[in-house]
């Protein structure tokens, strides 16, 4: 009976403790993240918030790769092969992606989730130190503003073909997403013309905010080299070359004196106005990944083609980029080295956009544009060449930054086209996800024709 | 130590899941599984698969949804046995094709020993789930890519009029190899887990060498199994990403191994 007494004590006891135990139990905080309300609360916070929406900008789903080489194999027809296993990405090169592709999912994915951490940063601004404010708005804007250049190039029509005011962009998202999914998350596609007023806006903002120099963060000419892009986009010529002016003029970059110096390197060279930077520590380079060679850290699934080599003269130093690796296959060594910075922004690139704007204006900011095409040349010991078409700059473009991640959009621009696909084919515009149409209903009846 | 001694275990056990309030949300797993109100967990959800068109080749996947009158003109959605197909993939709506979630498992084994004998077998068996087969986008393709094939990839669409549910072997051309309902496979089995056969030295003759017990046995694992399971081995999981709505899913997922082991207990 004493025995009984004393089990049956323990088990009240235990019983009791077990309950009392259960409520600080269930009601532990996450270890692995904190709150907004936490997370946005000091000057110091919104900025790590805002070092973590670069963190998300430069993962391989976004700038570290996917937002440079998917352009490129969709816009490669026999200049590239791609012989890697993966699926999403071989479809994209036969140009044969369906809704359903995976890097079409997880690159809009990203870049909405990117953005989502940049609203955060701008609805905190007013805790951020006054001395920081600017920058860490002009940075967030910048961001923003950037992705929603590639989201509207990539998911939708190109700018001029039909109406800009009345073809679908993307879902514009401008606040944060907090405190959960609800209706007001579903957010339906906003007119490609909508689309391009906002982020024209931002890069606007972020280049009037941003100071002109800011260690590996964006500065005023990151912003300006990214508008040039956007009016480059829309035929917007005098804009497009009076910002790549600007950056020129600037005077901080300068062309490396060999051109497979502004390739491979650990740290930003004097010719990136913005790089994607990656350390042996953090941050990945998936070009390196895709494009390399197995023995130079990656798996070697693009391979280069002859009918890209004959695009280059005979003589052009940019030859030098090209090796054959022990499959027999020829890469790029562009992208040899895992650690190195990935490129976004290189000055030859704003050099190309002045000359070509200049060209077709009639203009001469900044230098004529035959001066300007043959300093190109000139860096590759290609001789000069009398300036008669413009065909003359986008070929030499073409070259210059091949497998950069600017083909498609270039070609998009000028009306050209991919073997035997025009620059407005449905094929060359991705889907939008079919996670996103499963998952938001205000896309129904909003998908891109022909998927 | 009786003459014979038989002994019989049973077990039998079934779980039935089903999402009934998940918000209207849908949670999608990382391969074609989702957790979606009125199914089971993970329960597979992509296009089905409705075979091949025998004028030319092409793999068909039922439509399942109204088509458009556009659709049926232009003959891109035309009817297979009453049912509307397409060759398009991305005309075609996806379903649930499939669930990873088994309607019952269980195991039986016998325990015989007579003499100095003994014999154990044991059995386990799975009823009503299937596996999808991801890796056969590559090794069940119809030769889509460089990857070595399936042999009944021979029975491929050749020429007009082939009746195959294989379709025409176009390389990179994904004909049929999308995620679809052609890579379900039944994933039910019954297999022989263990079979133990040992022998007990009689006590006079151990304790003469000072031992108490002496015992040599044989042990086969996985020796036999019975399944209509298409790939190498129905139990399987691709672990690397498992999670309670990744279920079901073979990526090239090795077989389990057939083990026979050969060996003595000795007690002092």
């Amino acid at each position: 009976m004493k025995n009984f007494k004393m089990i049956l004590l323990t088990a009240v006891l235990g019983i009791a403790l077990f309950v009392n135990g259960c409520d600080s139990f269930l009601d532990a905080e996450p270890q692995q993240s904190i709150s907004e309300d936490v997370a946005l609360s000091t000057s110091q916070n919104v900025k790590t918030a805002l070092v973590g929406a670069y963190a998300l900008m430069a993962g391989g789903t976004q700038f570290g790769g996917q937002w440079f080489y998917l352009p490129e194999l969709l816009a490669n027809d026999d200049e590239v092969t791609w012989s890697g296993t993966f699926f999403p990405q071989r479809d994209i090169w036969l140009k044969q992606q369906q809704a359903n592709n995976g890097v079409v999912a997880n690159t809009w994915t990203n870049a909405y989730n990117t953005i989502n951490r940049v609203n955060n940063v701008l609805s905190a601004l007013d805790v951020v130190d006054e001395a920081d404010r600017e920058r860490v708005e002009g940075e967030a804007k910048f961001i923003r503003g950037t992705l929603y250049y590639y989201l509207v190039n990539m998911y939708a029509k190109t700018w001029g073909d039909g109406d800009n005011s009345s073809n679908l962009g993307v879902p514009l998202v401008t606040t944060p997403t907090q405190g959960g999914i609800g209706e007001e998350a579903n957010v339906s596609r906003a007119t490609v013309q909508q689309v391009y007023t906002q982020l024209i806006q931002d890069l606007t903002d972020a280049k009037n905010l941003l100071p002109e120099t800011n260690g590996v963060y964006a500065n005023t000419y990151a912003a300006s080299a990214i508008l040039s892009r956007v009016h480059l986009s829309r035929l917007e010529y005098a804009q497009a070359r009076d910002e790549a002016h600007r950056v020129i003029a600037s005077g901080r970059y300068s062309m490396t004196s060999d051109y497979m110096d502004a390739f491979n390197n650990d740290s930003n060279s004097s010719e990136d106005v913005f790089a994607i930077q990656v350390t042996a520590q953090d941050g990945v380079n998936d070009m390196n990944l895709f494009f390399a060679s197995t023995a130079n850290g990656g798996r070697g699934d693009v391979d280069i083609e002859a009918p890209h080599i004959a695009l280059y003269e005979e003589d052009d130093e940019r030859l030098n980029q090209f090796y054959e690796d022990a499959t027999g296959a020829t890469r790029t060594g562009k992208f040899d080295a895992p650690e190195a910075n990935v490129l976004f922004v290189r000055l030859a690139e704003l050099h190309l956009t002045r000359a070509e704007a200049n060209f077709r204006l009639g203009t001469t900011v900044g230098l004529p544009p035959e001066t300007e095409l043959n300093a190109v040349r000139d860096r590759v010991s290609l001789d000069p060449v009398t300036l008669t078409s413009v065909d003359q700059i986008l070929a030499e473009r073409r070259v210059e930054i091949a497998f950069e991640g600017g083909r498609l959009f270039d070609i998009k621009r000028t009306r050209g086209g991919v073997g035997s696909f025009p620059w407005n084919a449905n094929i060359l515009v991705f889907p939008i996800p079919e996670r996103e149409m499963d998952a938001n209903p205000a896309l129904d009846g909003q998908q891109n024709p022909g998927y | 130590m009786g003459e014979f001694n038989w002994s019989t275990t049973f077990n039998w056990s079934t779980n039935v899941n089903k999402l009934t309030d998940l918000d209207g949300q849908i949670i999608e797993g990382s391969w074609i599984n989702r957790a979606q109100e009125g199914y089971g967990i993970g329960v597979f959800f992509e296009r089905e698969y409705a075979g091949v068109n025998p004028d030319n080749g092409d793999a068909i996947y039922y439509l399942n949804r109204e088509a458009t009158s556009d659709e049926l003109n232009s003959g891109a959605v035309f009817d297979k046995n009453g049912r509307l197909v397409t060759a398009n993939y991305g005309a075609a709506e996806r379903v649930v094709i499939g669930d990873p979630n088994p309607d019952w498992i269980g195991g039986f084994g016998n325990n015989f020993s007579w003499r100095g004998f003994d014999l154990n077998v044991f059995f386990q068996f799975v009823y009503g789930n299937d596996v999808y087969m991801s890796s056969g986008r590559f090794t069940t393709a119809n030769g889509d890519w460089f990857d070595n094939q399936t042999k009944d990839q021979m029975k491929r669409w050749r020429q007009p009029g082939d009746i195959t549910d294989v379709p025409e072997a176009r390389f990179l051309l994904g004909n049929g190899a999308g995620n679809s309902s052609r890579y379900i496979s039944d994933g039910s089995y019954l297999r022989l887990k263990t079979l133990t056969f040992g022998y007990n030295l009689p006590g006079d003759m151990v304790s003469r060498v000072s031992m108490r017990s002496a015992r040599i046995f044989i042990q086969g694992t996985n020796l036999l199994t019975f399944t209509n399971y298409e790939g190498y081995d129905p139990e399987v999981n691709a672990d690397f990403t498992a999670s309670n709505i990744n279920q079901g899913i073979e990526f090239y997922s090795a077989p389990q191994p057939r083990t026979i082991t050969v060996g003595f207990t000795l007690g002092f």
